[in-house]
This record gives C-alpha cells, structure tokens and sequence, in this order.
C-alpha cells in the first residue's frame, strides 16, 4: 500500500486528510477558515507551506501541533492519529516564546528536564545544540540580552531538544530583517542536512520557500485549499549559488500561483 | 450586570445560611436581613441622615479642593522650574509617610470637628493629583506647546487651552485614585476622632454594642464608595471617549 | 511613563549640585526645608505648640531613643506591617492567579472582589476589632485584607496575560497541566505580583498607622495619638519623621528584591518601583 509512515530512524510522515476548519465569530457567525486540506509530507522531507495572508497556514500547523481539536478531517503522524499536543511534533513560532527567567541554556534543558533524560546527559546535550545554533559562549544569557535572530536560534535549539519525529514552523523567521533572515535560512539549511527530519515549514516568502523546500504547497485564499504543490528541490553545487536561472524561474512560477490569491488592492477594506 | 450579581447573590445567600442558622454567633455575623433591617431602622429614626450627609459634605469638599488645587499646582510644576524645585522636595518627602499620621497633627493644630476631617482628605487626596497632572503635563508634545507658542498664546493660556486638555487621560486616572482615597481619608479621621459622620456612627455603634447597626454602616460607606467610583468610570469613559482611537 | 517627581526632583539636584561654588553650596532639599521650617518657628510667626521647632523634633526623637520607646514602637508597627503585607501576598497571590487561570474562579469571585475594590476597606476596621479583638490581631488581618486587593489586581491580570504561546510550548513540550503551571504560569506571574506589591506596600503602612491610632496596643500609630491628646506636636512630628524614614527604607527593600530576583524581566531596569 502506502510507504512506511516512519522512517526507522523515527521521522516520520504527515498525513493531512480532508481537514476542515471553522470558526465562530463573537457574534455567532460560521465561517471556515481552511477547507479541505489534502496533504502528505513524507519521511524526511522539507515541505513548505506558501499562502496570502489570512489563509489559514498557522492555523494548520496549529491544527497538526494539536493545540486545537480539528472541525473535520484527520490527521496522521507517523500513523498515529493527532489527538493533542504532544513532543513528537516540536513547533517552532514566529515569536520565540523563550521562557525569560530562565537562561538560554535553561531553556534548552527543559525538553530535556521533561522528557527524562539523566541529569548526567542533559547538560552535554544542551550545550551541543547550542553550539550547533551557532550560540556558544550565550549558555549563560537570559532572553532579553539577546537580538531577535539570536532568540529564535534558541527556539530552535529548544524544540531539536525535544528530539521530535516532525518539525513544524510557523513564520519562524518572519519578524527578522532581511539580512538576519537570510544567514538564519542557511544556518537552517545546514541544521537540517545532518538529520533531515520531516520539516513543515509555514511562510509568506517565496523566495525563502524555494530555497529551503523539497516541495512547496500553495495555498488559496481563505477558506483555505491546497492550489498546487511544486517540486522545487534544486542539486546544490560546491557554489550554493541561488541566483540561478532555474532558481528565478521556479520562484516566479510559484509567485504566479500565489498572485491570483492575494486579495485585490481596491477591496483592501475588506 | 445581571449575570455578574449571580456570585454576589450566592455569596449574601451563604451568608444568610451561615449567620440565621446560628453557624456564626449572632452578634459576631449577623444576618443579612436583620441588618437590613436595621438599616432601615437607623434611616427613619433620624440617626443616618444627617451623618450621611455629613460625610458626604466632608468627602465633597476635601475632594474638590484636592483636585482642583492638585491640577493646578501638577500644572505650574511641569511649567515652571522654580516652583518644580520648591514643591518637589515637600512632596518627595511625604510621600512615604502615610497621610493619615498627619492626623494626630491636624488634630493639634485644628481640633475635633470638619475641618480637620478635610484637612486629612485634603492631603491625602492632594498628592496622586499632582503627580498625575504633572505627569501628564510633561508628558504632553513640545511640538504641540510650541505651536502654541508660536500662536503667540500667553503660558497661563497654554496651560489651560492646550496642556491640561492633552494631559487629561492622566489626569482623570489621578482623580480616580483621589476619589477611592477621599473615601479612606474621611472614614479614617472620623473613625480616629470624630464626633459626627458616618465613620464615627459606625464605631459608635459598635463600641455601644449595636453590631447589626454597625455592620449597617460599614456596608453603606462600602456602597457609595462603589458608586461614587462605578459613576466616576462612567463620567470619565464620556469624557475621555473624543481620545480614544 | 516618562519623569516622575522624585526622577525630577534628583535630576534638579544633581543640576544644583554640578553648578558649583557659584551658587550657594549645594543645599539638598533636605536641608532646605529644615532650614525653612526653622526659620518660620524661630520667627515666632506661629505659635511654638503648633509648629515646633526642627531642634524640639529633634530632641523628642533622641528622648524617645534613649528610653528604648523608640524602637519599641518601630519594631512593632514594622512587624504589623510586614505580617500584614506578607499575608497579603501570599493570600491576593493565590486568589488572583485562580481568577486568571480559572475560569470558574473569575466569574466566582470576580464581582466580589471588583466591588469591594473600589470601597474604602478601611471603614471595615470596626468589624475586625469585633472579630478579632484589639490587638496585633485585628490591625495584621485588616492589614492583609486592604493590601490583598492590589494584590489580585494584578496577579489575576498578570496571569491571564500569560502569552498562550508560552503555556503552548509547555504542552509541545509534554508537560502537564500542573507541571505547566508550576514551571510557566507561576514564574510568568511574578513581575505582576511584584507590581501588585510596591502598590500595596504604602497601603499595609497606611492600615497599621491607622488601625494603631484607633485601637492603642502600642506601635508608631498608637503613641502619636497619645502625644496628640497631649497636644504635644514635637513628637507627634518626631514620629511622623520616623514613619517617612521606615516607608523609604521598606520601598527600598522592596526595590531591591525585585532587582534580586526579576533580573530577566525586561521592565526591571526602567521601573523606578
């Protein structure tokens, strides 16, 4: 039938069937925010999520991360159905969320802490995934010292701790500069090369998206659909250059996609 | 509203259970109806009136003074250095001694009776006044006074026409503290040494034994510090609605 | 919330100070004001009963030093302080985080609590002193329920401000709901409940003065009374000064505290608490 949905190294497969969501305003009225969501993200695999705003992509991944129940539809991670949130699917948000009374370092070790891992290991882990975040020598700052880019590397750091089968990202780089954005993709790139777990990966940039993906998804306006998904895995030479001619080409094929979906200018009160 | 009376409804029922079903000794809680009751009773037998309004004149005035002489002086601090530097130090000192100690004092200097009784509202109210005011008014757009300026507006004009206007959202918070305190202050003074009002009449009778009578009281001078504060939100929100986005 | 008095009042020092030998030495404002109020007593403007001169004050609180009375007082009125506020804390805490995690608890307690908010709690001394008779006990309890009030203000705000995405992480990261709230929601809480306090603070002194001027059973409050039936001003004064000195170095205590133990809060460094 279908391929393995866990890969034996425990990455595993997401499985998006028919997922319908709605929401009821304050004053009682329905409306789906996302209808019909039909997707695969297989073992291993880099997947982005593109779509205008308003189209429901965070709501998806928050759908996924099992911090709201789903309207209708299932979904399926490494053929387990999703039934609440859980460390087996780390998040990463565009807000880092780092705890701040507690230290980078802390922060790090508190997957560890709750997921039982001996005392022993804990400190060695954490400063590893520190070091590979490209953060050694901040083990001992707190949040507030510390630059936008540098918190999400510690979000980041953070939810590898969690050692999970998938990782989802929700605009994770969306509140940087442009110039902190893209160092941070390339770190990103890298990071993900040495394990290469199943990344779901939300963003508003199409350039990032064709960087970093195997495969980008388009969504439609809201409600939101899956458009077309898009193969957009390029060889990467010695150079890594990203201004190629094919590189351009695929941005603009997926630009055009999303281009019908952005809500016209003139009906901007909408 | 309705839906916010249920817990307050629950909450005077258990005490009407634990008090009328003897849980409680009677003169320690007494029940709600009884005191009610005798609510009523202090109201018609002339004991309550007078005292209320006593009070409330006490409370009035020391308020108004307050707040009036509060903007003014907040206001002429922000604009002018040298009544900054002769002010700040007087109000950087007392302000960690609690304004009711200055009671013994006002006692001294004014003896039993109203005027010590707003004295102490007076001072206690004065303070948050000034430095919500002055606050406020620093905080207020150069570009704004010196247009202003530019206009050729005199300061006593800017002050009135353009910087307490600007400064207002500050302000209308100052005097909300000021209203909830002048409450305090008055109940306190006249609880300490007072010979009429309501905070005396409630350690009156309560030294006298008349517990549900007290109780009475308290929970009257609770209420229209309720009020006063509920009708102050209301006049307030109107007021301030033109600063809102 | 841009300068405050005292922020104004220490820049116009610092201002004096550096303008040098040229004007006046330095007087801080300390000094101004004593020499000031000395100079209207000495004129003889007022009578001497009712503004005693800065050398009478000082002298009464040297009396009172040496017969031990001074520090008596102090000690209790600070340890009715102290006991008063640290009931409060504990008390205002927990029911303040109740009502911002629960939303049973909010609607439970919450109109309760916003109406006798806006009372003067004051006026409910007469209730403590018949419940719980005239001694330490009644001015601690009426103490601690005047300054739980600030208290729950701000915990009940402070935890439900709690950004979801903090208690969303916890659950990403498999923790429980009770470990969420031990290890999230409560160390998120305390800047509020740190607010909550200084604002509460003046008020435990307040209520102590009060409830000791009222009821006797020694203390600072209680011996002022005495002194003002004496029409004694000199101590009536003396005290007062004394009370200054106690709320300045308790703020200060707290101050510090927070600056101990709220080091990663990102307000610590701009609050002038």
């Amino acid at each position: 039938m279908s391929p393995s949905t866990e890969a034996p190294d425990g990455v595993a497969r997401i499985e998006i069937h028919g997922v319908t969501q709605t929401y009821r305003d304050p004053r009682g009225v329905e409306f789906d925010v996302l209808a019909g969501i039909d997707l695969t993200v297989e073992p291993h695999e880099f997947l982005a999520i593109v779509g205008p705003s308003g189209c429901g992509k965070s709501t998806l991944l928050h759908l996924i991360a099992g911090f709201i129940p789903v309207t209708r539809g299932r979904i399926v991670i490494g053929g387990r159905p999703v039934e609440g949130p859980g460390p087996d699917r780390g998040i990463v948000f565009q807000d880092p969320a780092l705890l701040p009374w507690r230290t980078v370092k802390r922060n790090v070790l508190l997957p560890l802490e709750e997921r039982g891992v001996p005392p022993s290991h804990r400190e060695a882990t954490a400063l590893e995934l520190i070091r590979r975040v490209g953060l050694r020598g901040f083990e001992d700052f707190y949040p507030k010292q510390l630059s936008g880019g540098m918190r999400q590397r510690v979000a980041i750091a953070r939810t590898l701790a969690l050692d999970p089968r998938v990782l989802l990202m929700d605009e994770p780089f969306g509140a940087l500069d442009a110039q902190t954005r893209i160092v941070m993709q390339e770190d990103l790139l890298d990071i993900w090369k040495e394990q290469r777990k199943t990344v779901l990966f939300v963003t508003h940039d199409v350039r990032e998206a064709v960087y970093l993906a195997d495969r980008v998804a388009v969504m439609t306006a809201r409600p939101g659909r899956i458009k077309k998904v898009v193969h957009t895995r390029l060889p990467k030479g010695p150079d890594d250059l990203v201004e190629t001619a094919e590189f351009a080409d695929l941005c603009n094929d997926i630009w055009t996609l999303l281009r019908d979906e952005i809500p016209d200018r003139r009906s901007f009160a909408q | 509203m309705t839906a916010r009376a249920v817990p307050i409804l629950l909450f005077l029922g258990l005490w009407e259970i634990v008090a009328a079903l003897g849980f409680a000794p009677r003169d320690i809680l007494p029940p709600v109806h009884s005191i009610a009751a005798r609510a009523v009773a202090l109201g018609t037998t002339g004991e309550l009136g007078p005292n209320l309004l006593t009070s409330l004149g006490r409370a009035a005035l020391g308020f108004v003074l307050a707040t009036c002489a509060g903007i003014v002086l907040g206001a002429l601090m922000s604009r002018s250095r040298a009544i900054e530097v002769f002010v700040n130090p007087v109000l950087a000192l007392s302000y960690p001694i609690p304004k009711p100690a200055f009671f013994p004092l006002f006692l001294i200097w004014l003896g039993l009776g109203s005027p010590t009784h707003v004295a102490v509202i007076v001072t206690g109210c004065i303070i948050p006044v000034v430095i919500s005011t002055y606050n406020g008014a620093r905080r207020v757009n150069r570009h704004v006074v010196w247009t202003a300026q530019n206009f050729g507006m005199g300061p006593t004009r800017i002050i009135w026409r353009v910087v307490l206007p600007a400064a207002l959202p500050d302000i209308v918070v100052g005097i909300r503290v000021a209203l909830t305190l002048s409450f305090d202050m008055l109940v306190s003074s006249e609880m300490l040494a007072g010979q009429t009002g309501l905070g005396f009449l409630a350690s009156y009778l309560g030294e006298g034994g008349d517990y549900e009578g007290m109780f009475a009281v308290v929970l009257m001078i609770g209420f229209l510090g309720f009020f006063a504060d509920q009708a102050y939100g209301a006049l307030s929100g109107r007021l301030l609605a033109p600063y809102r986005d | 919330m841009g300068h405050s008095v005292v922020d104004s009042w220490r820049h116009t020092a610092i201002r004096m100070r550096r303008a040098g030998p040229a004007i006046v030495r330095p007087l801080t404002p300390f000094t101004a004001v004593i020499l000031v109020w000395q100079a209207i007593a000495a004129s003889g403007a007022v009578n001497s009963y009712l503004l005693p001169p800065p050398t009478a004050v000082l002298s009464r609180l040297i009396h009172l030093a040496a017969t031990g009375d001074l520090f008596a007082d102090t000690a209790l009125t600070v340890y009715r302080t102290l006991a008063g506020f640290g009931i409060a804390i504990l008390v205002g805490a927990s029911i303040g985080f109740w009502m911002g995690t629960s939303a049973f608890g909010e609607w439970l307690l919450g109109p309760v609590v916003s109406f006798l908010f806006s009372t003067p709690k004051i006026s409910f001394l007469p209730i403590f002193i018949l419940w719980f008779g005239t001694f330490d006990g009644s001015k601690i309890l009426m103490t601690a329920f005047i300054c739980a009030f600030p208290v729950i203000s701000a915990c009940h705000s402070g935890a439900k401000d709690v950004s979801r995405l903090w208690r969303w992480v916890g659950q990403n990261i498999g923790m429980s709901r009770s470990r969420v709230v031990r290890k999230i929601m409560i160390p998120a809480t305390l800047p509020a409940l740190f607010t909550g306090g200084a604002i509460s603070l003046p008020f435990a002194f307040i209520a102590v003065s009060v409830s000791e001027m009222m009821s006797g059973g020694g203390g600072l409050g209680a011996r002022m009374m005495l002194s003002a039936r004496f029409a004694d001003s000199a101590t009536v004064v003396a005290v007062i000064i004394v009370l200054g000195a106690i709320g300045v170095a308790l703020s200060a205590a707290l101050t510090a505290a927070r600056h101990r133990l709220l080091r990663w809060d990102s307000t610590v460094d701009t609050v002038v608490a």
